[in-house]
């Protein structure tokens, strides 16, 4: 069934003037259904004729796979950086009906296991190992065996072995020499890796006493080949001189420095010893606790003699560790890893459940984590307890001052403020040249430094437009004219200068520009679509694009004036220009300008339809933070995050629920955050109808 | 990220970076074919090269008709290759047509499929098989891979693609069938690794042998799991199952194709960083690797997304590349058009002539090959979808008659070039998409 996203098209028509007929839209989307209660208060589920929903199963998207095997093996690896995009709707980018599967992941999903698991299982060398070769047994490319005691290279060339390093690491390499000197110089030699000279040494030895030359050397693990070269061949007949280098033996010693080294991910996962316990039960051991944390749930019946198939038969071709690599496998490929599965009892029944503690547990923590759920999580899901909504609180205000809730800054605020968006910005060398990698990630830096300031401390998010603080660094300072700030980043009062709040910060003006200019039209759809849910229909067929240069005769306001000439036009660009007009003092990066660049002066005044006037964004970000529609628009994108699926005309009565509350704690997040998790559509699912219905 | 990967046991690859006990070029002039091919000759390929946002045409479409023609300055780069290659002018791809803007999103959607797709951002995404698809279906069980998509750009998880359409539209060439894009795959070391770890030289050909059992373990138990968690789901999400259940199926079949690329591995493993011309050069050289290899048949190539604003600044040209195709008729847009078209076809030139040079006994792998290419639109300004630039290059094996510019009356669906390629490889068909009814005349 399509779950089409509350459009609230013409809701944007309630801040900016009451009810405008604007052609076909119509309606007051966020009316109650008639006879219907917000709610029944009790916490038993929805009432007669309400219908909390149900969210189609969502695979891991990128951010919540490379985040569960971090918190699951401990590991630094990121195998789904190399995954395909995700796709996204909606807003975001962890919408079940929207996640596909395709055959390339599955087959990066076996990769990625493969790699995590060898990571995992590696069992580190703790001394190093001496390999020595005598020189009359190896055959170098010039020369003969001298005296059966080692090897004559009587012109320049090479002798050495073909080493299998072990790890990479740090090697000894010693070589025993001496010289048959004749002429000015000593005999010299290199020691070379891999054909390339890591050492160049005088051999002044003579055979009377031999030396020993050795160098240090990090090599990395594979074959290799290790020589002494000798590289400055003398003969002089006349004189009787005949220069020529003896080489005893070589020696590789290595990897150095590893006594104490250990591998910790192998020590949390493997925690028994087959040889003490035997094979078999450490085997298990090991691969319940693994699955039931990487499932996320106890395993069932049956399971755990599943994956004891996989080790036997794979430990019957080799041994205990490839058994139990390859069970190890199953479980990260498994679709209950992948998926984040959730059970109705029937599958067809359309009454409302509550998700089982667990699935609770997963819920709360993909929301505020994007990850899985950690010990305490698991614990209270066992016990039965989490339902309760004191527990409920409680993990809540835990989950986010624990530095995991760094996931809403980088996935929520990273699509819903669009910073995400800034990794792929590229504005104009020519018109831009201040624009570089530094300026591009301290502005990231500062809206999500910004973003978390809402998380954690006791604001409003009103305060978002309003804010008379931000946070830079000195490349920021630079960049919006203000003062240094010394190192790092630093939260800074905006009183006094010409900037206040979201819209007036660097990310969100530069990802609403083109790579040559502003874009007033992309700004104000921006903030109509992000912040007010009131995003303004696609343009009609035949729409022409603006020209990108300069009209010396006009400026690009007159430009785009002359197309709200047009009504067909004007219906939607009267609901966007004005507000991107507002912002044209900041240019295409966010810098400061008091001309545009045709050189004319900047109008940032306008008129909104409710005939309420502004001069520049903040005096609009004054009428913006009072608007209705900004609560109700951040309710309905952290619930389309936090349940991973667009929100449908159903929900109303419990959007409107959480942003009563929201309104009545001042606007605070964590407030939003509580309301969302305590709220029916995220304690509660149900089934879906066994046939679909007509015209789906 | 790189980095870490190579310590975790792709240790593999420095063995194959380094040493000299590797096999040399399998195809050189003096040596026969050394890859086994299961048929007697060597098969015909299949490629399908996208440019987004458009061509400039003045530039593209040379003056002459028919052979000896004088490529255009666009064109210019092709020089070499040009007796193996098909101007055709005037061809259509009507149903690329979107319900009102959209132009990018619907035209690349339908690059492949000639098929009007359906506009949303939702879920309920619909398009149709594409051409490099059926023939996948049909020829894809005699390599390791039955096709491969290769691109530049992943996208981005921000904001709309264009217009009302999905993103699915705008970044995938090659649909499977109707809800199913294939994603591409945009970092070249996942490409090297796909096509060429798992081969360690010293292993032995008992532990290759278990690697895959192993492989297939895994696989066969993650079915058991799927099916039982099928069991207790509804249908919305059993679909979503039923596409991780084809996706095991299809690695199954993967890895139990015999592995005849073993003794195939000429470049290095790519660096982490790569610069955007590189990363271009680089998929072109595996891409003809992975056909000089028989990894597979079908490939098909994104040099961008639809829209792209991929700046090309580092050819002079400043300002992003689908703000400029809006050339709203200014010359100084045209110049910067014709300079980005000119880079893009060069960069086609490299590849043709990287498959010239591959002798495959009977003809080289360009003689073998049926190689499309072409863009979302025809003009940036005018969204249009008809007399679209269109390229056809290689034989197929003796099925055109190349070394011509074919002109041809505007209603000419694309779709019928598409059957005429299909049958070049092997697939006849009668019909394809929502315009193709037969071949197309005058390619023979």
């Amino acid at each position: 069934m399509n779950t089409p996203r509350l459009k609230l098209l013409c809701a944007g028509a309630l801040l900016l003037g009451g009810l405008l007929s604007l052609g076909g839209c119509d309606g007051d989307a966020t009316e109650l259904a008639p006879g219907v209660n917000a709610n029944n208060g009790d916490g038993q589920g929805p009432a007669e004729g309400q219908d909390s929903g149900r969210v189609t199963i969502r695979r891991l998207n990128r951010a919540e796979y490379n985040n569960t095997v971090r918190d699951l093996l401990g590991t630094e690896l990121r195998p789904a950086d190399d995954f395909p995009a995700d796709d996204h709707g909606y807003g975001f980018d962890n919408i079940g009906d929207v996640l596909s599967l395709s055959p390339l992941l599955l087959e990066l999903y076996q990769r990625a296991a493969e790699t995590l698991v060898e990571e995992a299982l590696h069992i580190p060398r703790t001394e190093p190992a001496l390999l020595h070769y005598e020189a009359e047994s190896l055959d170098g490319s010039v020369g003969g065996v001298y005296r059966d005691q080692g090897w004559n290279l009587w012109s320049n060339g090479t002798l050495g072995p073909t080493v299998e390093i072990p790890q990479t690491g740090d090697y000894r390499v010693a070589v025993r020499a001496f010289g048959q000197q004749a002429g000015p110089d000593p005999a010299r030699m290199t020691i070379n890796v891999n054909g390339i000279a890591v050492a160049q040494l005088d051999v002044e030895a003579t055979a009377d006493t031999p030396a020993t030359y050795e160098v240090l050397v990090h090599i990395e693990q594979g074959v290799t080949t290790v020589e002494a070269e000798f590289i400055n061949d003398f003969y002089d007949p006349e004189q009787s001189g005949d220069r020529n280098l003896i080489i005893d033996w070589i020696e590789v010693e290595g990897p150095l420095g590893v006594e104490g080294d250990r591998n910790p991910i192998r020590e949390r996962l493997v925690t028994c010893d087959p040889a003490t316990m035997g094979e078999e039960p450490c085997a298990e051991q090991v691969l319940g606790g693994f699955a039931a944390r990487a499932w996320r749930r106890p395993l069932q019946d049956g399971e755990l003699d599943g994956l004891m198939e996989v080790y036997r038969l794979a430990r019957a071709e080799a041994d205990f560790d490839a058994g139990l690599g390859v069970a190890l496998q199953g479980v990260l490929v498994s679709p209950f890893f992948v998926f984040r599965a959730e059970i109705d009892p029937t599958p067809t029944d359309l009454t409302a459940h509550t998700v089982s503690a667990y699935e609770l547990a997963n819920r709360l923590s993909y929301f505020l984590w994007s990850s899985m759920p950690d010990d305490q999580l698991f614990q209270l899901a066992e016990d039965g307890t989490l339902h309760d909504e004191a527990v409920l609180e409680a993990q809540i205000d835990r989950m986010i001052d624990d530095p995991r809730a760094r996931a809403l800054v980088d996935n929520f605020a990273g699509q819903w403020l669009y910073t995400r968006a800034l990794a792929d910005v590229q504005p104009d060398y020519q018109y831009f040249p201040d624009f570089d990698e530094e300026l591009r990630a301290s502005m990231k830096e500062e809206t999500e430094l910004f973003f978390e300031a809402f998380l954690h401390e006791d604001l409003g998010m009103d305060e978002m437009f309003t804010a008379d603080f931000t946070y830079i660094n000195d490349r920021l300072a630079t960049h919006y004219g203000m003062a240094p700030v010394g190192e790092g980043f630093h939260r800074v009062s905006l009183e006094g200068t010409e900037r206040r709040g979201l819209l007036t910060q660097g990310a969100v003006l530069t990802v609403t520009s083109y790579p040559t200019r502003t874009s007033p039209v992309k700004r104000g759809k921006w903030v109509l679509t992000q912040l007010l849910c009131s995003e303004p229909p696609p343009p009609p067929p035949g729409v022409e694009g603006l020209s990108t240069e300069p009209n010396p005769t006009a400026t690009l306001r007159e430009r785009i004036e002359a197309h709200r000439a047009d009504p067909v036009c004007a219906t939607c660009h009267q609901l966007m220009d004005p507000v991107g007009f507002s912002m044209e003092h900041y240019d295409g990066i966010g810098a400061w300008r008091s001309t545009d660049r045709g050189g004319f002066a900047i109008d940032a005044a306008g008129k909104l339809p409710t005939r309420k006037t502004f001069d520049g964004v903040m005096e609009l970000s004054d009428i913006l933070a009072e608007s209705e529609d900004f609560s109700a628009c951040v309710v309905e994108h952290m619930f389309t995050y936090a349940l991973g699926r667009g929100t449908t005309s159903a929900d109303a009565p419990w959007l409107e629920e959480i942003r009563l509350a929201l309104v009545q704690s001042g606007l605070r997040m964590r407030a939003l955050i509580k309301a969302i998790v305590q709220s029916e559509p995220f304690r509660f699912r149900r089934g879906e109808a066994a046939e679909a219905p007509e015209g789906e | 990220m790189a980095d870490r990967r190579s310590r975790a046991g792709l240790s593999r690859r420095t063995f194959l970076g380094g040493a000299g006990a590797m096999l040399a070029l399998p195809l050189l002039d003096a040596m026969a074919p050394s890859v086994a091919f299961a048929e007697p000759t060597a098969p015909t390929r299949l490629l399908a090269y996208y440019v987004p946002c458009g061509i400039h045409m003045p530039a593209w479409t040379p003056t002459a008709v028919g052979p000896g023609f004088e490529l255009s300055p666009i064109l210019s780069s092709l020089e070499p290759v040009k007796d193996d290659l098909l101007v055709l002018t005037g061809l259509s791809n009507a149903p690329a047509r979107p319900d009102g803007p959209g132009d990018h999103a619907a035209g690349t959607g339908s690059f492949l499929t000639c098929t009007h797709v359906v506009k949303t951002e939702g879920a309920d995404i619909r398009n149709n098989i594409s051409m490099d698809q059926v023939a996948a279906n049909a020829i894809g069980q005699h390599t390791r891979f039955s096709s491969l998509q290769l691109g530049v750009d992943g996208g981005g998880s921000v904001g709309g693609c264009d217009s009302g359409y999905s993103c699915a539209y705008a970044r995938n060439i090659s649909w499977a069938g109707p809800t199913s894009p294939l994603p591409k795959v945009v970092n070249p070391q996942v490409v090297f690794d796909r096509l060429f770890a798992g081969f360690d030289p010293r292993a032995s050909a008992e532990d290759r042998a278990r690697r895959k059992r192993f492989k297939s373990s895994v696989l066969d138990y993650v079915l058991g799991d799927a099916q039982r968690l099928s069991l207790r789901l509804g249908r919305t999400d059993q679909r979503k199952l039923d596409e991780y259940i084809t996706s095991v199926r299809d690695l199954e079949v993967k890895i139990q194709t015999t592995d005849d690329s073993d003794t195939c591995d000429l470049i290095d493993r790519p660096p982490t960083d790569i610069e955007f011309p590189d990363h271009v050069r680089y998929m072109s050289d595996i891409m003809v690797l992975a056909m000089q290899c028989d990894l597979t048949r079908v490939i098909s190539f994104m040099l961008g997304n639809a829209g792209s604003q991929r700046s090309y600044s580092f050819i002079g040209v400043s300002g992003a590349h689908h703000e400029i195709s809006h050339h709203q008729r200014m010359q100084e847009n045209y110049d910067k058009l014709q300079a980005i078209d000119t880079w893009e076809v060069a960069q086609l030139a490299y590849l043709l002539q990287r498959m010239k040079e591959v002798n495959e006994g009977d003809g080289t792998l360009l003689d073998n090959s049926v190689v499309f290419f072409s863009s979302d639109i025809e003009d940036g300004n005018t969204h249009s979808h008809f007399n679209m630039p269109v390229l056809l290059a290689g034989g197929g094996r003796g099925a055109f008659n190349t070394g011509r510019h074919v002109v041809y009356d505007d209603d000419e669906p694309i779709a019928d070039l598409f059957i005429s390629m299909l049958d070049a490889v092997g697939v006849p068909v009668d019909t394809f998409g929502d315009t193709g009814t037969g071949k197309l005349a005058n390619l023979a």
